[in-house]
């Protein structure tokens, strides 16, 4: 564990474009838990208060065109989002670690499998599906949201897995820890695993972005969850309500300036990273 | 009374393209023997697509033969039951080449050390395992404080192959295959190297295989040198036969392919850029021929002869050695 | 007496490590003449490859920092990085350590053959390039077809011999060969070498062979020049210095060569190799 921490410190201190995208990642995050403990959650409710106002003195960011407080909802917006964005992340990352691991090293019929399934299902285009399943379902959730997200984005965690699976069973290290008793889940898990580390961080972190780009996109479309607040609903009802003809920018520019901010904190990250397992591929090979 | 690992008749086939249509035979007709009463250190001289490493993976079990059988202990490697499997596992160990792809970067030296002891239930405790570590350790000549603890990329390749032949040691096996152990080994350290393998026999009675493409250092440890080429054996003999009386014309061209370390001794450098002479024909498979005692080389099926196998010789040049002493 | 075709003094490269500036090359100084083979040996870290770099500007994250080079009369450090790209395989050329995976695998032999006739502006009509790549191959004891082929069809002594073909493509007055033979097979390694020696001659080039096995040298070079930890700690004809080495560490590279000749008796050090280094040059 020790391991791991150092030489995540030295990382970070080493690669400022991951240290950028980590820092502005922890800094959304912590808004958006602080945020929510801070504002008066009455302000988010249909009717709160005057609607279509711009910003002034009491409405920081206005107030939109069913009287909410934009401020307000955009600080339980963003949690949600967040949520649903994390949640799919993990879902997909877990599924696709454990798929990709497990092929990439049996190989043989379980790998034809699993590698047959994620294929086909990479085919499948996913706004599609995502759309259909949306419209049909009676009552749209967050976490219904998550999970369906996930159901799509699983293949690409598993695809990039497997191959540096495939990769790092042929080393030496490998070889030794057969040598020296091991085999099967725990080889794969012990010796495997913890190197595939800048990897599985990496994939997370486009899990996470893919995720929320197709529940925002969902969501701009009306699919989303129509009793929570999310980044992607304001959008729709923002744009429902005329607010762009309207002009009021107050309303449908602040959810885009978050979801651009944690956009960007997202690709630093992945930046970042990318250059740290490209550094690690480089000195390994 | 010491296990066998046999190797009987065995081919190994790599057939791939569609419907397996492209076949590549890496071993044809291969039986040898390795460990038994009396230990001795085989060498198996072959270079790059000769087969050793196919061999290498046949003899840890890596690798399934196409024809013909693996035997440890007369029961077959593959298909054990889970208590052979584990007896096999412990008792043929291996040294392989690449000193730096054998460690797991994530983790210290000392993964691979603790590892085994606690997977085959040696150590009983983290102290005892760590006192047969040292011992191990020290056995090879490398300084436990100054070694264990550290990450792989901190130590020297040398030290690094060392700390690896110390894993084998601690699993106390009777066979061990080193897979060219010295030749990504600074020169200074060879030597030394090749002397704690020389010793493991001599000493501690391990049967050591020793897999190279160097035939000098296969004649400054092996009491048997296999020459392989193509799969096949193409000469077989006690090492002071093969190396300063060659049969067979592959291995005097390998003989002569090493330059003397006297630069007033001609090499003999051709500059006409001819490719070395086919010594096989493909599709031919060859028998060996017992031409000595202590010697055998492959020739065509049709010449008849005293046909034998690589075990005959190993045992032949075994006796002699017993004899001798 | 004409004057050499290279000449180095006092070369020092440093690299900038997080541990502060590390000196691979310390102090290195040589001389060339023409058609002269001049062998660099030293094992790891020894810096004969940060040598050749340097020579070559192909250093990365490396600087030279003090000495100079002088190649036909020309000091390099006046050189301009425009000027040195057509100095590269014009007059100094570089057979690159695993050579064999310095080739494109998407692109045919002669294709990237050709791109170095191309990148020094040296044109052909199509059927004249195809002949003049030929030939060239030819004189490296590969047939005329091999420029149409894929890197992967070739097997490893055969692409060691494109990679000298290129090397010798614009007739470079001094070859760098980076360990040209130490991936492959002893009777390949023998073929290869042959190969080098043959087309030196032919062009009358100066040939620098950096590698760590000290018997290849010896039947190679005529001069022998020896790297310890980034210096050179000895120089001379390569028959004196396997009679006579002078060094403690040539000593015991040259001890530490196994032959036919013992069996089961070891010699060569036990001690640790950085014994070798003392301050005061005495063994």
């Amino acid at each position: 564990m020790r391991n791991l921490l150092s030489l995540a410190a030295a990382e970070l201190t080493r690669n400022r474009m991951l240290l950028a995208g980590v820092a502005l990642l922890a800094l959304i995050l912590v808004l958006a838990i602080v945020g929510p403990l801070l504002v008066d959650a009455s302000q988010a409710k249909v009717g709160a208060t005057i609607p279509r106002s711009p910003p002034d003195g009491t409405h920081w960011l206005g107030t939109d065109g069913q009287g909410r407080d934009v401020f307000t909802v955009l600080a339980f917006a963003m949690p949600q989002t967040l949520k649903i964005g994390l949640i799919a992340g993990l879902i997909s990352l877990s599924v696709g670690v454990a798929l990709g691991l497990i092929a990439g090293f049996s190989g043989g019929i379980v790998d034809t499998v699993i590698r047959l399934a994620s294929d086909v299902m990479m085919t499948i285009p996913g706004i599609a599906i995502l759309v259909l399943v949306a419209s049909n379902v009676r009552e749209m959730t967050v976490e219904l949201m998550a999970v369906i997200v996930a159901s799509l984005s699983w293949m690409v965690a598993t695809r990039t897995i497997r191959a540096q699976t495939l990769s790092l069973r042929e080393r030496g290290y490998v070889q030794i820890a057969r040598l020296n008793g091991s085999s099967g889940l725990k080889l794969i898990f012990v010796e495997v695993m913890p190197n595939l580390l800048p990897f599985i961080a990496a994939s997370f972190v486009i899990a996470v972005s893919s995720a929320m780009l197709a529940t925002i996109g969902l969501e701009a479309l009306g699919l989303g969850p129509q009793n929570d607040l999310t980044l992607g609903m304001t959008i729709y009802w923002a744009q429902f309500y005329g607010a762009i003809i309207r002009g009021m920018w107050w309303w449908w520019g602040p959810p885009i300036l978050v979801i651009a901010l944690i956009f960007i904190g997202l690709m630093l990250t992945s930046a970042g990273l990318d250059s740290f397992v490209n550094k690690r591929l480089g000195a390994s090979s | 009374m010491s296990k066998l690992l046999e190797v009987d008749a065995v081919d190994v086939v790599f057939s791939s393209g569609f419907a397996g249509r492209e076949q590549k035979r890496a071993l044809s007709n291969l039986t040898m023997t390795v460990g038994g009463d009396n230990p001795g250190i085989t060498a198996i001289v072959g270079e790059s697509g000769s087969g050793k490493t196919t061999l290498i993976r046949l003899l840890l079990g890596f690798q399934a033969p196409t024809r013909g059988r693996v035997l440890y202990d007369g029961k077959p490697v593959f298909g054990m039951n889970a208590a052979g499997q584990s007896a096999f596992r412990r008792e043929v160990q291996a040294i392989f080449q690449d000193p730096f792809d054998v460690f797991n970067p994530f983790y210290k030296i000392d993964h691979p050390l603790l590892s085994p002891l606690k997977a085959f239930g040696i150590a009983k405790s983290r102290d005892e395992a760590y006192a047969k570590i040292e011992k191990a350790l020290t056995s090879v000549g490398l300084k436990p404080a100054e070694t264990l603890g550290r990450y792989p990329h901190q130590l020297s390749g040398g030290q690094r192959q060392r700390v690896m032949i110390a894993r084998a040691l601690l699993l106390d096996p009777a066979i061990i295959l080193a897979d060219e152990p010295v030749s990504m080994v600074d020169a200074s350290l060879r030597s030394t190297i090749l002397e704690i393998l020389y010793g493991l026999n001599r000493d501690m009675g391990i049967s050591l295989v020793y897999v190279t493409h160097d035939l000098t250092t296969a004649y400054q440890v092996a009491d048997t040198i296999v020459v392989l080429h193509g799969g096949q054996v193409m000469e077989v003999g006690a090492a002071e036969e093969v190396i300063h009386r060659p049969r067979h014309p592959y291995t005097q061209a390998l003989i002569d392919a090493v330059p003397s370390p006297d630069p007033n001794k001609p090499w003999n450098i051709d500059e006409t850029g001819e490719p070395p002479p086919r010594f096989i024909e493909p599709g031919e498979t060859l028998v060996l021929q017992r031409t000595d005692p202590l010697r055998a080389v492959a020739g065509s099926a049709s010449a008849g002869g005293d046909v034998t196998t690589v075990s005959a010789i190993q045992a032949a040049v075994g006796a002699a050695k017993r004899s001798a002493a | 007496m004409s004057e050499p075709v290279l000449d180095i003094r006092n070369l020092t490269v440093e690299y900038r490590t997080a541990a502060g500036p590390f000196q691979a090359v310390k102090d290195v100084s040589f001389s060339l003449n023409a058609g002269e083979r001049f062998g660099l040996v030293g094992e790891s870290g020894s810096g004969k490859s940060t040598t050749i770099l340097a020579l070559m500007r192909m250093l990365r994250g490396g600087y030279i920092t003090g000495g100079s080079i002088v190649l036909n009369g020309r000091d390099l450090a006046t050189v301009s990085d425009r000027a040195y790209r057509t100095l590269r395989f014009a007059e100094m050329s570089l057979v690159p350590q695993g050579a064999m995976s310095s080739l494109n695998p998407v692109l045919r032999i002669g294709e990237q053959i050709g791109d170095i006739f191309d990148d020094h502006g040296v044109r052909h009509g199509a059927a004249e390039r195809q002949r003049v790549i030929g030939e060239l191959l030819g004189r490296v004891g590969l047939a005329a077809s091999v420029q149409h082929r894929f890197p992967h069809e070739l097997s490893g002594g055969m692409k060691q011999r494109v990679c000298i073909a290129m090397s010798i493509a614009l007739q470079p007055s001094l070859i760098l060969a980076d360990e040209p033979t130490s991936a492959l097979d002893v009777m390949v390694q023998k073929q290869v070498l042959g190969t080098l020696g043959k087309v030196q001659r032919e062009l009358g080039a100066s040939i620098i062979l950096i590698g760590h096995d000290m018997a290849l040298m010896a039947h190679f070079v005529t001069t022998l020049g020896v790297m310890y930890r980034g210096e050179l700690v000895e120089i001379g004809p390569v028959k004196e210095i396997f009679a006579a080495p002078k060094h403690a560490y040539t000593r015991m590279l040259i001890e530490s060569l196994p032959s036919f000749d013992r069996l089961g008796a070891f010699r060569g050090a036990g001690a640790r190799a950085d014994t070798f280094l003392n301050r005061e040059g005495t063994p």
